[in-house]
């Protein structure tokens, strides 16, 4: 919820100054600060309460992706002359969550397989 | 074969760029750039799977490749951050084609220039964090640069202050509302 600059401003302003607050005082606090805009109040609340939660669950995905990036790669493919059968990997085409995808030639006919499937 | 990079050029390009030179940042980013892209793919190749490849490994990786020992903490925490920027750029890349693959792209005639390898899950909360540190850069820019440096370069406290030129007392602050809104902001859409 960012509807405008002016509104984040405020609920910058209001956020932080809770925080100085005793838990016990904040919800009066919030009720004569925010007049009639129930949305602010009700954001401020909430954020006010998940505020000592750790920033890991925002670093894990990232982690995750860079993770997931670098062990799909071309470490763990096959390399183009790689012989299946009767077939013979030409080049990696696509890796997707379910395996990677190969281009491979057998009998001059082109067609794509997945490995795991062979 | 293809020309690397000498410490010496990354270093002095970091320099000037330090000392205001703009044009010394486009020269940079692409050298580091490749150097990260490099060092992500093939990190794994002689490790485990459970193995976790961390941002921090890596721009640490790429940093002790590209820049002199020597070189100033400013300019180091400058890289640092110029690292955060690009790593983040590489995962979203790699997110939003992972996406287009899940969407049918098989099927289509798609040029791959390389393998797309981010998994579902990790995928979409990239894109989802990426897209909510720019809606939060529009009205709180320091708080999202403060966020990118975190989340996507794995700098410590002390690094992101010195990366941004603010004290790691208003790091503390701000990462306060940042992250609680971030966190918020995920769910809500999740």
């Amino acid at each position: 919820m960012i509807p405008s600059r002016d509104l984040w401003k405020r609920l910058d302003a209001l956020f932080y100054r809770c925080l100085e607050l005793p838990p016990e005082a904040r919800s009066a606090f919030l009720v004569q600060n925010c007049g009639s805009d129930h949305e602010l109040r009700k954001e401020l609340e909430a954020l006010l309460q998940e505020v000592d939660e750790p920033i890991d669950s925002l670093q894990l995905p990232v982690r995750e992706a860079a993770h997931e990036f670098s062990g799909h790669s071309e470490g763990t493919t096959l390399a183009s002359g790689t012989r299946l059968d009767h077939y013979e990997i030409i080049s990696l085409f696509a890796i997707g969550g379910m395996g990677q995808v190969y281009q491979r030639c057998a009998f001059s006919r082109e067609v794509v397989s997945n490995p795991k499937d062979a | 074969m293809e020309e690397l990079p000498s410490c010496q050029s990354v270093t002095s390009l970091l320099q000037r760029w330090g000392n205001g030179d703009k044009q010394a940042l486009d020269q940079l980013m692409p050298l580091v750039y490749d150097q990260l892209h490099k060092l992500a793919s093939r990190h794994m190749r002689a490790e485990r799977r459970e193995h976790t490849l961390s941002a921090t490994a890596l721009v640490h990786e790429a940093y002790l490749r590209l820049v002199d020992a020597d070189i100033a903490f400013q300019d180091q925490t400058h890289f640092f951050a110029l690292a955060a920027r690009i790593l983040r750029n590489i995962l979203v890349n790699y997110a939003m084609a992972h996406k287009r693959l899940k969407r049918g792209g098989a099927a289509h005639k798609v040029e791959f220039d390389e393998s797309v390898v981010v998994g579902q899950d990790s995928a979409g909360q990239v894109l989802e964090l990426d897209e909510a540190l720019q809606r939060l850069a529009v009205y709180d820019q320091r708080k999202s640069d403060i966020m990118e440096l975190l989340c996507f370069g794995g700098l410590t406290y002390d690094e992101t202050a010195a990366a941004l030129q603010i004290s790691p007392a208003t790091v503390h602050r701000e990462l306060k509302l940042a992250k609680t809104w971030l966190r918020r902001e995920l769910t809500r859409r999740g």
